[in-house]
């Protein structure tokens, strides 16, 4: 089952910035660390094109997926960006917070998007994070907005996917997915690493309290492999190494929408779905505090919003009334929404993350 | 020894540099350590030491086991048989030592993944699959025994070429039976170089990085290298990463001090000799077989590498910067390490064959070995906190750090090349040199050069490749302006575009077998130009 997979593409004012690419991404999860300016200069960048003359700033855009390139392209439009080269974490998105804690104060990053709520609580806790002071009461969101560092920019439910070429009758809860023959095998994220792997452990923590292990313990003869990114693991999932994978309730939009395809679907569970809300966050340490803001302010408004559904494939945090695609409105959605106290969070998600992974070790 | 020619310059050099050497590596640790004392712990380390050594070592000791089985095979059947394109054949096994991890996991799926040619075959022929063993140990596993099996034939096969003509003549006329030839002369042969080649492959396996990485299926196989990433990349477990790393370092050194009283294994080889054995007719049958299965299995990966890589992705990836620029960076990174390993062999060795006492002989040995002990990631992490601990931002440090760390790479494998053939030199034409009064730079242009042109070109090589494929140093500096071939092959799979990894693997294999191959025949011909 080969599909286009998605072409690096460059913030180039070249003819190729207008080629369609092709292939499902979560840039998200692929870009966290967005550098507005680069404080030093190396011999090899001198060998990279000048791509925007106007500006004062090289651009060293490397590897840009869609999704960030059109939310960029838009900003540099309205001259707001002298930006920026976009610093890839390597190992997800919670990588790249991790990455900014060994950089301390020499991080060359700005501002890190994508990391969620589920993992804001440990990021605000390393003080590394400036407030956003961004007035954010016009979002739609479950709930009012009050997190002073972290900005939301999208949120959907956590999903397993298949395909019903190969899975015509899905399970219907965890329970049900661990009885399946242990030839079906499933493509995981490491939880260290990313957000949705994360999620899968706060999810079945949700949804079964101290029976977690023994889920977790069922999982394990179908777990194919733990990669570190949401990226990989879905990518396997497309390929057929794996019949089933994790990620989103809004994933089937983009197969069906871009491909025609509706036969991967996202598996609805009895026992409820855990939600993640997506967030950005600016660094104590950029010397761009207020260009950053301006960032995420962008990212926020109507403008910066109507790029998310079509190109990182999750709901967006505003109204987008009828700029909204239809599609997304007839994707089966969870009865239950499944939530756990970012106090709980921030006590025992560590416990957690090495209680699943000592059972599946 | 009194016919060694006086060379106190050169000793006095290479000296300087194992002082300089064994400094960066002190100062490496003394950065770790400092880490581990200082670093406050962000709650309980979730490393289980013994678990991961306990699974380390399995995996590392069945890698050993099998590849030197299908190493002596492989070997066998190549010694027993002639054939046209034989010597390309060797050529491309001997390439095994220096293709990149990364490469090989990625064919690994093509071959055996679930959607691989293997089980799709199977699926068509017999409708049976075979599951998906290219993850989690068995993929492994596989890709280990490929790259040290084909390794392990080489060395091996080396040794069996160079058993004396008379002996197999003694042997033919006595009517020898294959098994008995097997026992009586080969393995004799052979005898002698499998436990320092065991020593060897045990270290690869226990350090590898990239292929565990991609096929180790996430926490449940890792080597102590990738739970040192994991710990620190996504963790932020320095105290964990650090306790790692002086386990990692502890193993390594015990291995290699344990190896070190064991003969060297020669890396650089000469052309085969002849055939002058006639075999049974069932003895060949069963060479073709073992050569036929072991080309496949070795071949096939690398196939699938080149035509995935080179079908799909290759034209989108030749139109993005980041590729050009990623090239031009290992390229530069590349030439610069393979230069500065060079220029450190040479130092080294040639201040070693100079030197009569035994003592300053060992002492000039050690640097070589330094980088067995403190591996890829181990030498990244303590850069890493040491340029962290200065105040230099890591990115601006990560050029420097990574050519470094990559000359040092190829280090012990350089100086088994240039040591020996040096030493032979200085000692069977030391009168010559004296009597003669050349200086030493006379020395080294007119005697030493003209002979070694070949192996210098093999130090190049190696380093040069070593370089080109290595991921471990890079993954922990990398930064998106500095980004090599296979860290962009990383993150490409990272970033769901296998189709720009396969092509880059494709570019990845095409450079280092190119340049594993022209090199030393290049700087052969230079050699012999100058004269």
């Amino acid at each position: 089952m080969a599909r286009p997979l998605v072409r690096p593409d460059h913030l180039t004012h070249s003819p190729s910035h207008d080629r369609n690419p092709k292939g499902m991404t979560k840039w998200s999860s692929q870009l966290a660390f967005w550098r507005l300016r680069s404080p030093w200069d190396w011999l090899p960048r001198q060998l990279l094109p000048r791509i925007n003359p106007r500006s004062q700033f090289i651009l060293t855009m490397v590897s840009l997926p869609n999704g960030a390139r059109a939310v960029l392209s838009n900003l540099d439009s309205r001259q707001l960006a002298v930006a920026s080269s976009i610093l890839s974490p390597l190992t997800g998105s919670i990588g790249a917070l991790r990455r900014v804690q060994l950089e301390g104060d020499t991080t060359a990053a700005d501002v890190i998007v994508g990391l969620d709520t589920a993992i804001a609580g440990e990021a605000r806790a390393t003080g590394l994070f400036a407030d956003h002071h961004l007035d954010l009461s016009g979002l739609k969101l479950p709930e009012p907005w009050t997190d002073k560092q972290f900005v939301p920019f999208d949120y959907s439910h956590f999903a397993i996917m298949y395909d019903t070429d190969t899975i015509p009758t899905p399970p219907k809860s965890f329970e049900e997915l661990i009885a399946l023959p242990a030839n079906i095998k499933i493509a995981l994220q490491d939880p260290r690493s990313s957000t949705p792997g994360l999620g899968l452990v706060l999810w079945i923590k949700a949804a079964y309290g101290d029976r977690a292990p023994e889920i977790w313990a069922g999982l394990k003869p179908h777990i194919l492999t733990m990669t570190r990114d949401w990226s990989e693991s879905y990518d396997l999932f497309l390929k057929g190494e794996a019949d089933l994978t994790l990620s989103y309730t809004t994933s089937p939009a983009y197969h069906i929408i871009e491909d025609n395809d509706e036969t991967i679907k996202a598996a609805l569970f009895e026992e409820g779905h855990l939600a993640q809300i997506e967030v950005a966050g600016v660094l104590k340490s950029s010397e761009h505090q207020q260009l950053a803001r301006d960032f995420l302010a962008y990212l926020t408004s109507v403008d910066g919003q109507k790029i998310i559904p079509m190109t990182n494939w999750m709901f967006p945090v505003v109204d987008l009334g009828a700029d909204m695609n239809p599609i997304f409105a007839t994707l089966p959605q969870p009865a239950k929404t499944l939530t756990i106290s970012d106090q709980d969070i921030a006590k025992h998600a560590r416990q957690w993350i090495d209680e699943a992974l000592t059972t599946i070790q | 020894m009194q016919s060694l020619p006086q060379r106190r310059n050169r000793i006095v050099i290479s000296l300087t540099l194992a002082a300089l050497i064994t400094g960066v590596i002190a100062a490496v640790l003394w950065a770790i350590l400092a880490a581990a004392t200082t670093v406050s712990d962000s709650g309980s380390s979730r490393i289980d030491i013994l678990h991961l050594l306990r699974m380390t070592s399995i995996q590392a000791g069945l890698t050993t086991l099998i590849s030197l089985l299908v190493g002596t095979a492989l070997a066998w059947a190549l010694n027993r048989l002639r054939f046209p394109g034989r010597n390309m054949l060797i050529g491309i096994f001997s390439a095994a030592i220096v293709t990149p991890g990364m490469v090989v996991a990625f064919g690994m799926l093509s071959i055996w993944g679930r959607s691989g040619w293997i089980n799709q075959a199977s699926l068509a022929m017999f409708n049976v699959s075979i599951g998906n063993p290219a993850f989690g140990l068995s993929g492994i596993l596989l890709a280990h025994v490929i790259l040290d099996g084909a390794f392990a034939a080489r060395i091996l096969l080396a040794r069996l070429d160079s058993i004396p003509q008379e002996r197999l003549k003694t042997g033919q006329s006595l009517n020898l039976s294959p098994w008995t030839r097997f026992i009586i002369l080969d393995w004799q042969a052979m005898r002698g170089t499998l436990p320092g080649l065991a020593a060897i492959i045990f270290l690869l396996a226990f350090t590898s990085f990239p292929i565990v990485l991609l096929l180790g299926g996430g926490p449940a196989n890792q080597t102590l290298e990738v739970a040192i990433y994991a710990a620190v990349r996504q963790d932020f477990d320095l105290r964990g990463a650090v306790l790692l790393a002086l386990t990692q370092i502890g193993v390594c050194s015990i291995i290699i001090f344990s190896a070190a009283a064991l003969p060297a294994v020669p890396s650089s080889l000469g052309p085969s000799s002849t055939k002058s054995w006639r075999d049974r007719a069932w003895a060949l049958g069963l060479a073709w077989i073992v050569l036929g299965l072991a080309t496949l299995g070795f071949v096939l990966p690398l196939a699938s590498v080149l035509v995935d890589g080179l079908a799909a992705g290759l034209i989108n990836l030749l139109s993005t910067v980041s590729f050009w620029h990623a090239s031009a960076t290992s390229l530069i990174v590349g030439s610069i390490s393979a230069l500065l390993t060079l220029t450190f062999t040479l130092a080294l060795s040639l201040g070693r064959s100079a030197s009569a006492s035994q003592q300053l002989r060992i002492v000039l040995g050690l640097p070589a070995y330094a980088y067995l002990a403190v591996p890829a990631v181990v030498l990244s992490l303590g850069g890493f906190l040491l340029v962290r601990s200065m105040g230099i931002a890591p990115g601006a440090a990560a050029p420097y750090v990574v050519v470094f760390a990559n000359a040092l790479l190829a280090l012990p494998f350089a100086v088994a090349t240039l040591g020996p053939p040096l030493d032979t030199i200085a000692r069977s034409r030391g009168k010559l040199i004296r009597s003669l009064g050349l200086s030493s730079w006379q020395q080294f242009k007119l005697i030493e050069y003209p002979l070694l042109g070949r192996d210098v070109g093999v130090v190049l090589a190696l380093s040069f490749c070593f370089s080109l494929g290595d991921l471990g140093v890079i993954a922990l500096f990398g930064t998106q302006d500095f980004t090599t071939l296979p860290l962009l092959m990383f993150r490409a799979l990272g970033a769901y575009r296998s189709d720009d990894a396969a092509a880059i693997a494709a570019i990845l294999l095409i450079g280092t077998i190119a340049a594993f191959e022209a090199l030393p025949r290049l700087f052969e011909r230079l050699a012999h130009a100058r004269r």
